[in-house]
């Protein structure tokens, strides 16, 4: 289904209510696997990144109110890609990651929900349809700019960790 | 479905406490999440519902959800579901496991589920290999995979079809999904679940550690381009030329009525079942 079919404030809260919570619970979970394998300094870098889409989150839910959205399942919604677009990628994580790859992954993530928000408003045909998603699209891009910026300090390499245990070895 | 139900209810609702300890990148996350979603969906408690399981990396399933469940023994999930079926039919239950479990010590139990049509719906997470064990090929791991010291050479043994063997044996909803598309295996894992009778759900699930190769099946997987069919002829002729890859639809919806205890020989309670015991 196409982005463009969202026609009301509603249905464009709704998806923003999915795609926020998409992405705070996906980091929160790429957070806890990393803990779990004991790459702290990955899994401290997710659970930053799920606080940031959860003050997201919070400012949406205050912003949707009492209004009741519509209820949609979650293959009802209107993004080309599987998963929300800000959601990051689960299968795109080893346990052996470094941060400038975590930060890689979650670079692509923001610039997908960017350009979702920005399509929508290119494309809506009423006014308080495009101004919210200017608004939403304005807000991912301050998320870009600040992981390009944590990029931008990350160590130069994007190689992990040599494994220590490297899987079939004890077969 | 009961839509007013559904909104009631949200995927976290679903999940238990207890953190997952897949590897990370393991195709099981997207699993539980389709699943979690899918039971959202389904609009029922989860008190109504239970998940069981039988031994292996998936069949950790059960702990991670916050419906009743049932980490079994190896092999054995299907009876124990088929049993708890029949004593609660009005209990949702969905088992999940992987391929070895499933199809290998498993396999005698698959056949005879597929043949009772209980209603159930059968989730394997399929990545052609024994993951918890440390990279055994398993009974869908095709004949010349050179991964495991254990068979350097390849297996020489052709791969089990799960699906053409569960429509053979009399599977009454048969789809295959992929865990890169989380949300539309939800929807299809919901609809084996409103769908009478078995159903089987082959769940293409790469496994990082063992089978690394696995993460290139996002490049070739496909939605399956015809919808499903009600002929059990024509579906297995489908699935006889199909390579695998083909993903995201149901395959084949049978209308056979599902397995159940007939009216008047319904279990007798627990206190007097423990009567019975009594030494």
């Amino acid at each position: 289904m196409s982005p463009h079919a969202i026609r009301s404030t509603d249905e464009l809260l709704a998806h923003a209510l999915a795609i926020e919570s998409g992405a705070a619970q996906g980091y929160a979970e790429l957070a806890d696997q990393l803990e779990v394998h004991n790459n702290q300094r990955v899994a401290a870098l997710f659970r930053r990144m799920a606080q940031i889409e959860h003050e997201h989150l919070a400012r949406l839910r205050a912003l949707i109110a009492d209004r009741r959205l519509p209820h949609l399942a979650p293959w009802e919604y209107r993004w080309s890609s599987a998963e929300p677009p800000e959601a990051p990628d689960a299968s795109g994580v080893r346990y052996l990651m470094s941060e400038r790859e975590a930060l890689e992954l979650a670079l692509t993530h923001e610039r997908r929900a960017a350009r979702f928000y920005a399509g929508l408003a290119d494309d809506a045909r009423r006014q308080d349809v495009r101004v919210l998603a200017q608004s939403f699209q304005a807000e991912e891009e301050e998320h870009v700019r600040l992981i390009e910026q944590w990029l931008q300090r990350a160590g130069a390499t994007g190689r992990p960790d040599e494994d220590p245990d490297p899987p079939g070895e004890a077969e | 479905m009961d839509a007013s139900a559904a909104a009631r209810y949200t995927a976290k609702d679903f999940k238990s406490a207890v953190k997952p300890i897949w590897c990370p990148g393991c195709g099981d996350y997207a699993v539980l999440n389709a699943l979690a979603k899918a039971l959202a969906e389904l609009g029922r408690p989860p008190e109504e519902i239970a998940v069981i399981s039988g031994i292996g990396c998936s069949s950790r399933i059960p702990a991670y959800t916050s419906a009743y469940g049932f980490h079994g023994v190896h092999g054995r999930a299907l009876p124990l579901a088929t049993g708890l079926k029949l004593a609660r039919p009005d209990l949702t239950v969905v088992v999940t496991g992987g391929d070895g479990d499933g199809f290998s010590i498993g396999g005698n139990h698959f056949l005879h589920a597929c043949r009772r049509n209980v209603d159930l719906t059968y989730l394997v997470m399929d990545n052609q290999v024994y993951g918890m064990t440390k990279g055994q090929a398993s009974p869908t791991t095709a004949a010349d995979w050179e991964g495991s010291k254990l068979t350097p050479e390849g297996t020489h043994v052709n791969p089990f079809q799960p699906l053409v063997i569960g429509l053979a044996a009399g599977a009454n909803f048969i789809a295959r999904c992929f865990s890169g598309d989380p949300n539309n295996m939800a929807r299809i894992i919901l609809e084996g679940i409103l769908h009478p009778g078995f159903s089987l759900i082959q769940v293409l699930s790469p496994c990082i550690t063992f089978r690394p190769e696995q993460m290139e099946w996002k490049k070739v997987v496909r939605t399956a381009p015809v919808d499903h069919t009600g002929d059990a002829a024509r579906a297995a002729r489908r699935l006889m030329s199909d390579d695998g890859f083909n993903v995201g639809k149901v395959l084949y919806k049978g209308n056979r009525p599902a397995f159940e205890v007939q009216r008047g020989e319904r279990p007798v309670p627990v206190a007097q079942l423990e009567r019975m015991f009594e030494l």
